[in-house]
């Protein structure tokens, strides 16, 4: 009875994934010219504490991406396989 | 009368089924949301919105984790204490099969007090607490319905 009703929420939930990866993607690519702009700028004007700032916050941002693209896919089949029977 | 009961059982049961797997959906979904949202606070250099995304994606997975671990193990330990549990007589048969329905809709709603929750999360971080607080009403809920008919039984002089 609640298999089409599954079937639709699958369809949306498939969709609103890839548009939230790729809005991760456009966020990420951005981020990651910003922080290149970001310490370019620190290492034209001297500026180190900026560079290190640009290359951590790069850094950071690709260690989330990889989390987003490579973590959270595994987690999603560890849980299935933890999905439980019903109880009752 | 067993054949309704199973009937209402198994629609349940579906129901069950459904709703777990839209919850995996929504817990994915809304950890996605959390790591962009982590990634837009941690671009404009704002330390608390990262610090925090990265709570609430772990509360998002502490409440998966509760629900599906956690909750059947609840259903299960209030079942065995409602269903059936001091009745006596032509009540046995009628005790048990409510008991078996009351613990189906206390888990439902504990499930869906989850997935409500994982909701909440793409706003706040409160979701480990309020799936707590749903599931201790509902467990609270079934053992006190569980109690009615034993009470009644004694009380009609039945038992």
């Amino acid at each position: 009875m609640f298999d089409p009703i599954l079937e639709k929420l699958t369809e949306i939930a498939r969709d609103a994934w890839l548009f939230l990866a790729g809005l991760l993607v456009m966020v990420a690519l951005l981020g990651g010219l910003y922080f290149v702009l970001q310490g370019a700028a620190g290492a034209a004007f001297g500026g180190s504490r900026t560079t290190s700032i640009a290359i951590l916050g790069g850094i950071g941002l690709v260690l989330l991406v990889l989390f987003a693209f490579l973590v959270i896919p595994q987690l999603g089949e560890v849980l299935k396989g933890l999905q439980p029977a019903p109880p009752f | 009368m067993t054949a309704a009961v199973d009937l209402l059982a198994g629609f349940l049961r579906e129901a069950w089924t459904a709703i777990a797997g839209a919850l995996l959906m929504l817990g994915l979904l809304a950890l996605l949301a959390q790591v962009l949202r982590g990634a837009g606070s941690s671009l404009i250099g704002s330390r608390y919105g990262v610090a925090s995304a990265a709570g609430s994606a772990v509360g998002i997975v502490f409440v998966l984790l509760f629900a599906f671990l956690g909750l059947p193990a609840l259903v299960e330990a209030g079942l065995g204490t409602a269903v059936g549990g001091g009745m006596c007589g032509p009540l046995v048969g009628l005790g048990a099969a409510a008991g078996g329905l009351i613990a189906a809709l206390a888990a439902l709603r504990m499930l869906m007090g989850a997935a409500r929750a994982l909701s909440g999360a793409l706003v706040s971080s409160e979701s480990g607490a309020q799936a707590l607080l749903e599931a201790g009403e509902a467990l609270i809920g079934m053992l006190a319905a569980g109690m009615a008919g034993p009470v009644a039984g004694h009380f009609l002089g039945a038992c």
